[in-house]
């Protein structure tokens, strides 16, 4: 039991850079919720692999290249859809996978090893150096400061699309929505390290999706958000500590489990 | 374009819209002043609702332009408007949508559209004609100079309906805006309205009710209203003349 409460200090730099990226993803989530673009963000993080890829093969810090990938991803998207191409769904499956088999191929051509392209997968949260804390904490105070800008017009927006269009201007909420993006983009870009190419849409999606079912306004539901995604992180960590499963994984079923007490306790 | 008179709000000349090939309004030219309240009709498929979304700036027009007054704030209640239920929202959330509000300024408009007792509820559990007003609520606390609304009596009855109307001419007293409204109730809207427009993907007349319900072209477009009409305008225009019995309680 000694085990249990001596906290390495890998585990602190684990829960600290877990539970500030709960609280962005809070926020970052609901409006991918309320927009219903679940999909889209998922869509977007299998093309991380990509980006860690690109990183590899031209020796450059990955946060860069995966937030760039993401981005350019996501820009993809909204040309063919424009385009009419194919139906949203049928763009998104194309969009993910092309990414993700591209960006496996890419990591084996970069010389990384099958053991490290799990890594990429599934993340490595236990391997967050200090150095990465400070990341994560600068990027999420700049992205937390872009949401509260960004907040109250994408609420309206995503309430009511044409309503917001003829008070803010088609211009001006398309401006905020490329900034939703950039906002998405980033986040993913910093939190694939940690949870991984395959997982990181599970810390958006799933905690929002629990909150939802207690929340009356939008920011109730983003502060239980944050508070089920550091929950999750935590009770994930020591899940995997105790019965050494692959720790990721372990926080998102963590919050799965979360979710469906929630839905349990809802529907009592 | 030419600059517009002082008090016109907005205004559109040979403005068109086209989706692919299909052409929806053309040569639509008109405009609306300060305090007008001006009402569309026509049959449905008529481009009325894209016109309003052209008019509120939600949709593009294909050929012309849409001029505003400098700093035009537009309140726009869209048909479908307010019903995605994945964003938690009460009423006085709802209403703080529109950038910080007084409590005072939220409480007079909400008594004003009568829904004061509904301030904390879930927004997504108000009734038709609940989401209606709730949704007006925010538009008016807003302080528009013009509203812009999309047959907003569709889901009401014909009491709700004339209440309804009511509460447009109160709106129009107490915050001084013009209003833009498309609806189906000819007979009802039309005795409040400044300005008519019979729309069927052109203008096919306008002026005012009185004589939009002579003109050929409304007539051809409500066959049945305009033989009514002689009948239907006296029920608005000579309601001081003399007494109806039944309607005053003469048949008791």
């Amino acid at each position: 039991m000694t085990d249990l409460f001596s906290f390495e200090p890998f585990i602190v730099n684990a829960l600290l850079a877990g539970v500030m990226l709960s609280i962005v993803a809070a926020g970052i989530g609901s409006l991918v919720l309320y927009q219903r673009l679940s999909f889209f963000g998922d869509a977007i993080s299998h093309n991380a692999l990509l980006g860690i890829a690109l990183g590899l093969l031209f020796g450059i810090g990955s946060d860069f290249t995966i937030f760039m990938v993401a981005l350019g991803a996501a820009l993809l998207f909204f040309f063919l859809y424009e385009k009419k191409v194919a139906k949203s769904d049928t763009l998104l499956v194309i969009i993910a996978q092309a990414g993700l088999a591209l960006g496996m191929i890419m990591v084996a051509a970069g010389g990384a090893g099958s053991g490290r392209l799990v890594g990429f997968l599934f993340g490595d949260i236990l391997s967050v150096t200090k150095s990465d804390i400070y990341v994560v904490a600068g990027c999420s105070a700049a992205l937390i400061i872009l949401l509260k800008i960004i907040w109250n017009k994408m609420l309206l927006f995503a309430f009511d699309r044409e309503t917001a269009e003829a008070e803010e201007g088609r211009r001006k909420m398309l401006l905020l929505n490329l900034l939703f993006i950039l906002a998405l983009a980033a986040f993913i870009a910093v939190a694939v390290k940690i949870v991984g190419v395959l997982l990181v849409t599970a810390l958006l999606i799933i905690p929002a999706a629990t909150a939802r079912f207690f929340s009356r306004t939008p920011e109730a539901m983003v502060a239980l958000a944050a508070l089920l995604g550091a929950l999750s992180v935590v009770g994930g960590v020591f899940v995997s500590w105790q019965f050494d499963f692959a720790t990721a994984p372990s926080i998102v079923v963590t919050s799965a489990f979360l979710g469906f007490c929630g839905y349990l306790l809802k529907n009592r | 374009m030419k600059t517009m008179p002082k008090d016109t709000l907005i205004a559109v000349e040979n403005m068109g819209k086209r989706f692919g090939e299909k052409v929806v309004l053309k040569d639509i030219s008109f405009s609306i002043a300060k305090g007008e309240i001006v009402t569309i009709l026509g049959p449905n498929g008529a481009g009325k609702s894209t016109l309003l979304k052209v008019l509120a700036g939600v949709v593009p027009p294909s050929v012309g332009e849409v001029v505003r007054a400098e700093g035009l704030k537009i309140g726009y209640l869209s048909q479908g408007s307010g019903r995605n239920d994945a964003v938690p929202m009460t009423v006085k959330r709802l209403l703080l949508l529109s950038g910080n509000k007084s409590e005072s300024d939220m409480q007079k408009a909400l008594k004003l559209l009568k829904i004061e007792g509904l301030i904390n509820e879930d927004f997504h559990t108000l009734s038709g004609g609940q989401v209606q007003r709730a949704l007006l609520c925010r538009c008016i606390l807003r302080g528009p100079d013009l509203l812009i609304l999309d047959e907003p009596t569709l889901n009401l009855d014909f009491e709700g309906r004339i209440d309804f109307y009511r509460l447009l001419a109160r709106i129009k007293k107490i915050y001084g805006c013009a209003i833009l409204i498309v609806s189906h109730d000819l007979h009802l809207v039309m005795s409040k309205s400044d300005k008519v427009l019979c729309l069927n993907h052109h203008i096919c007349c306008q002026g005012k009710p009185e004589s939009i319900q002579k003109h050929p072209s409304y007539a051809k477009l409500f066959p049945y209203a305009a033989a009514k009409g002689e009948q239907d305008v006296g029920v608005y225009m000579h309601h001081h003349n003399h007494k109806h019995p039944l309607c005053e309680g003469g048949g008791k």
